[in-house]
């Protein structure tokens, strides 16, 4: 009975506190309805920014799969159709290759035919953007976006008709054929068909196409699809070698080495049939739950802080009031009752607050913020693909911020229920119970020292809060530079664009003229224009080569037994293609680049005057059994066939710098000596420079020399860098949406300390200025107190934030070369904001709290 | 010479409906090493007056001229610095930092001003107001007693001119009070100090050279008697 009555006074009593204390309640409002807006929109915005990470590298990839088999047999795909732990399986076949549209040269448009779960399941999350549907008529074909920019058609129409000139990949077109294939075919075609069918093995076929769809991905290869039909009229058979490939999606994020292992053991795998899986799939999917986890209890933490601080704060300045209602007989239980209960009040309005806007900002404002930085992102965002936020989120933000508001109005209650009644009236702010000491200078540096870590906890939850920012936005630096289009390319491509002969290997038509370069040169804003010139050689026996070919013939893309290799090697004759050699050169430019490419030291003079040769291996994974070796070949295309030529390798790596073709055997020769040799040095590829990467101006002029040309392609690092532009905005704008709610949390954490700082100290103030303080010795002391504060938080997040975004940077950078670099500009303009606001807000603040004569400034304490 | 000097000064104070003349048109003039003693009863006025004499407060209307400067008319910081060179200050409040400990509290307003503090006259005030033992010590270790002694080692430490102090020995026995009035007083002449105190205690009063009452903002009596300094 008087338990209730207790409760009931009780209430009343929380309710008039609450009531009087109307401007400091609104503080712990705002901290509360700022925190829950936080762990929303961080929790939506990560949840967002992680899904569109995801599909970034879902898209490089260009399908989204986890594991892949190739060739595989009728039997496999339903041994692996009816396996519970894969979800989809699906079915890609390269059938065939667009060499030509219209009168245009094309470089390589593949076509594939893939079944409707590849395509649906795997494919689209895999695209950007699509238009039309999946061609159903086996005249109809769909393709990408880069496809059609090779072709020069920019608006492209559903229903538009494509002459094609193209070629089938099947085996037998290759000169491999089997007579039963051909007959199977002959019966189900009709004889129309059978005369197509017979200028198919002849290789190149004209037909129109209808154009029924089109799909931006990021692979940035010009390829498109085709019908069943269409595949089945080319004859390609998923078996066939290269061409067929399985995709299997894991129902779980992640697969194990077992798993991989356990699908293997069930397939009975041909020779040469292989599966490519990712064996880090666990580590990979535990890094990213581990960097999640990471991210949401920095936040938390942020929030902790400054949900506690403005509780801490406002328990601080009513310690005297409760401690009036102690003497009067108050229990400590029921002092805490009486914090805990105004906590939740501000809870119950900041809470539902605070999830509205961040709704607000995660549905409306977001998806705009998106449009206005990337308006290539516009088909996306209206077609709704954009990562959804759920409702989920928003009900654990809320519970989160619950029970944060709790946990951190405990240590306030606990100091308001442990107050000693005499403590409280003498209570000043941090340090009760001053011990005696040994005498300071008393320089206004050193009294400012003092005065930071008067309160202790404060001062901790000040640089905690800034170290956490600045050290996040480090982080978000470095993952926002991982996905630096600019970046990348100037680390993955030392060009700006590349012109390709398209009668490479194939007639090498001499278009890249000595005139035609020097119009390149002369156009304004081109830096270098560098070019490879190529000549055909064969190569004679020799046993330096013989562990070169021993690899390749184990390897997929030339597959053979080795012994009967070797034997026709030595009585084959001069004019054998099978070994061939492509010689390449590169001028003085392109050596130096190769030079820093392989990082090693190729003795320059040496391989001008012919006597050292770059080895490559584009199809074979090297053991560098070539190097220190003796390469004899014969140059075909030379002034001199019949002479032999010797050349030590000096290095053997993946790069060519050259066209690369299955089949060849590739050497890098200097261009001062392989122009001395041949009769008409053919240029196959020509790499310029500008002046300044990425120019648009000094693009458009470059394409424009070849713009007529229908045998030349290009590969533009522009064009590369406005696809990766998009995504690359997406990330900074999610990236930097977070550091800057996580700055602001600190920033205002910093002035809610600072206000209550000063104003705690206002009498103190009024004190040093009667026994003569000027109020410019205040504001200095002020002043170095902001110092403090900001140096030692900077100090701080460059001792913890450096390191820790460098381990980050590892993990999520793309490329694996990828430099790591910290952006100073935007780091060192943070820093100034922040050490700017620290050293301002306390001066600042004096002076807007110093109002009155100096009595009633000294009195003030005492109301 | 006179160096303190009011000239028809008021103060009021307006709370709501009702005003309060605290000071009444007081003019008053303290020569050069004078002891003057304010008495009056409580509310009558006094603080007010020694605020205003120290430049702690605005008055309403009427000057204050303290050594031949109106310092009605002076900017903060000019103010604070005057006051910091030629007053030291008793708080009825004692207004010690509670950061500093004894000494440093003592010694503040002369570091303030950059200057090394006369080290062995602090420890002849230390030891004479008997806080020797005690210069470590931080304020809120400290009785009321000792907290306003440490204020008039504080007010003493810098030999100003003028030492304005209110109800001084409020929180001491009569015998310390005597004896710490007393230091004053020996210093006051040793350096030719002026001194001004509001005191409620009659024997204190009576070791002035010129004691003055408040009544209601107005002064009365005042007449100077001398005995004591002069
Ligand atoms: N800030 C103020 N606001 C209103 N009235 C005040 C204020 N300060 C002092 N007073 C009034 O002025 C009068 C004189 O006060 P004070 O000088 O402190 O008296 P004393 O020191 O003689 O006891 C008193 O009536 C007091 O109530
Ligand atoms: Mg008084």
């Amino acid at each position: 009975m008087i338990k209730v009555q207790n409760k009931g006074v009780i209430r009343e009593l929380a309710r008039a506190t609450y009531r009087a204390n109307g401007k400091r309640n609104l503080l712990t409002v705002f901290a509360i309805f700022l925190t829950t807006f936080l762990v929303a929109s961080v929790t939506a915005l990560g949840i967002s920014y992680w899904s569109t990470l995801q599909e970034r590298n879902i898209r490089m990839m260009g399908m989204d799969y986890d594991m892949e088999l190739s060739e595989p047999r009728e039997e496999q795909i339903e041994k692996l159709r009816s396996m519970k732990e894969i979800e989809y399986v699906g079915l890609s076949i390269r059938c065939a290759i667009v060499r030509q549209y219209g009168d245009k040269l094309l470089d390589k448009v593949r076509l594939h035919w893939i079944d409707e779960t590849c395509w649906e399941k795997q494919k689209l999350p895999a695209v950007e953007y699509y238009k039309g549907e999946y061609p159903k008529a086996k005249n109809e074909i769909m393709l990408s976006v880069s496809a059609l920019r090779a072709m020069g058609i920019d608006t492209p129409e559903i229903g538009m008709e494509l002459p094609l000139n193209w070629y089938s990949l099947a085996e037998y077109a290759e000169g491999e054929e089997t007579t039963e294939e051909t007959e199977e075919t002959e019966q189900e075609m009709s004889v129309d068909i059978l005369k197509e069918m017979t200028a198919l093995q002849g290789s190149n076929l004209k037909s129109t196409f209808r154009l029924c769809g089109w799909y931006l991905d990021y692979q940035n290869s010009a390829n498109g699809y085709v019908s069943r039909e269409f595949c089945e009229f080319t004859g390609v058979k998923q078996t066939d070698f290269t061409k067929g490939t399985l995709f299997l999606s894991w129902k779980a994020p992640f697969y194990s080495r077992q798993d991989i292992a356990d699908v293997q053991n069930q397939l009975d795998l041909d020779w040469n049939q292989i599966i490519r899986a990712d064996e880090e799939s666990i580590e990979a999917f535990l890094k990213i739950v581990a960097g999640l986890t990471v991210l949401f209890l920095i936040i938390l933490l942020s929030g902790y802080l400054f949900i506690y601080n403005t509780m801490y704060l406002s328990v601080s300045k009513d310690i005297r009031y409760y401690g009036q209602l102690k003497t009067i007989g108050m229990t400590s239980k029921q002092l805490k009752g009486l914090v805990y209960r105004q906590a939740f009040w501000s809870a119950c309005i900041g809470i539902p607050a605070g999830l509205l806007l961040a709704w607000l900002v995660a549905s409306l404002a977001f998806p705009k913020i998106l449009l206005l930085v990337a308006p290539g992102l516009t088909p996306v965002i209206e077609s709704g693909n954009m990562a959804q936020t759920s409702w989920w989120s928003f009900l654990l933000a809320g519970m989160v911020a619950l029970l944060t508001d709790i946990s951190s109005s405990r240590k306030p209650a606990q100091i308001a229920g442990d107050c000693s009644p005499v403590e409280a009236m003498r209570y000043a702010g941090g340090k009760t119970k001053g011990r005696s000491r040994r005498e300071h200078s008393l320089s206004l540096s050193s009294m400012a020292w003092q005065n930071m870590f008067r309160d202790k906890k404060q001062a901790a939850v000040i640089f905690l809060s800034f170290t956490i920012a600045v050290s996040m936005f480090f982080i978000i630096n470095v993952v926002i530079l991982s996905n630096d289009a600019k970046h990348i390319l100037n680390h993955v491509s030392d060009y700006d664009i590349e012109f390709l002969n398209e009668t490479v290997l194939n007639g090498d038509e001499p278009i890249f003229t000595e005139e035609k370069q020097e119009e390149l040169k002369a156009v304004p804003g081109v830096k270098q224009v560098r070019r490879i010139i190529a000549a055909n050689g064969v190569l004679p026996y020799q046993e330096s080569y013989e562990e070169y070919y021993k690899a390749l013939c184990q390897s997929r893309y030339a597959p053979g037994n080795y012994e009967e290799f070797i034997a026709d090697w030595r009585t084959a004759d001069a004019e054998d293609y099978r070994y061939e050699v492509r010689v390449v050169s590169v001028d003085e430019r392109g050596f130096e680049l190769l030079k820093k490419a392989l990082g090693g030291e190729i003795d320059q003079e040496a391989f001008e005057r012919g006597e050292i040769a770059l080895a490559s291996q584009v199809f074979v994974a090297g053991d560098q059994s070539l190097v220190g070796k003796t390469a004899r070949f014969f140059l075909s295309d030379g002034k001199q066939p019949e002479q032999e030529y010797t050349m030590t390798i000096a290095a053997e790596s993946s790069i060519f710098p050259g066209y690369a073709s299955v089949g060849y055997t590739e050497l890098t020769v200097s261009e001062k000596w392989l122009r001395e040799q041949v009769k008409e040095p053919f240029v196959e590829l020509l790499r310029i420079e500008y002046e300044t990467r990425f120019s648009r101006e000094t693009e458009e002029a470059v394409k424009a020399v070849f713009a007529e040309d229908p045998r030349v392609s290009y590969d533009s690092t522009l064009e590369q860098y406005n696809d990766m532009r998009q995504s690359e905005a997406q990330v900074k704008v999610l990236g930097n949406g977070l550091g800057i709610i996580l700055a602001v949390l600190a920033i205002l954490n910093y002035l809610n300390v600072t206000a209550a700082s000063v104003q705690n100290r206002n009498q103190e103030f009024a004190t040093l200025e009667s026994i003569g303080m000027t109020a410019k010795q205040i504001r200095t002391m002020l002043r170095f107190e902001g110092i403090g504060y900001a140096g030692i938080s900077l100090i701080a997040s460059l001792g913890a934030g450096l390191p820790l975004s460098f381990l980050i940077f590892r993990y999520v950078r793309t490329y694996r070369s990828l430099p790591y670099a910290i952006p100073w500009p935007s780091n060192l303009l943070l820093f100034a904001v922040i050490a700017l606001l620290c050293i301002l807000a306390p001066v600042v603040l004096y002076q807007k709290l110093q109002t009155g004569s100096m009595i009633e400034r000294l009195r003030e304490k005492e109301n | 010479m006179d160096i303190l000097v009011t000239e028809n000064l008021r103060k009021y104070y307006q709370t709501g409906e009702v005003q309060v003349k605290a000071l009444d048109g007081v003019s008053l003039s303290v020569r050069k090493g004078e002891f003057l003693a304010i008495v009056g009863t409580s509310g009558s006025g006094k603080s007010t007056l020694l605020h205003m004499l120290g430049g702690l407060d605005v008055p309403t209307s009427g000057r204050v001229i303290v050594d031949g400067k109106d310092i009605s008319r002076m900017e903060r910081d000019e103010l604070t610095v005057f006051r910091r060179r030629k007053i030291g200050f008793v708080f009825q409040s004692y207004n010690l930092l509670p950061l500093l400990n004894v000494y440093e509290n003592i010694i503040l307003p002369i570091r303030l001003d950059g200057i090394r503090p006369d080290r062995e006259y602090v420890e002849q005030i230390l030891t004479a107001l008997g806080l020797a033992d005690r210069r470590e010590a931080m304020p809120n270790q400290l009785s009321g007693g000792q907290q306003q002694r440490v204020a008039m080692a504080r007010a003493l430490a810098a030999k100003p001119a003028i030492i304005l102090a209110d109800e001084p020995t409020g929180n001491l026995d009569s015998r310390t009070s005597q004896d710490v009035l007393g230091l004053m007083k020996t210093a006051g002449e040793q350096f030719g100090q002026t001194l001004v105190i509001i005191t409620h205690n009659d024997e204190i009063a009576q070791m002035a050279g010129r004691i003055i009452r408040i009544e209601d903002g107005k002064i009365y009596g005042g007449e100077r008697h001398d005995k004591g300094t002069e």
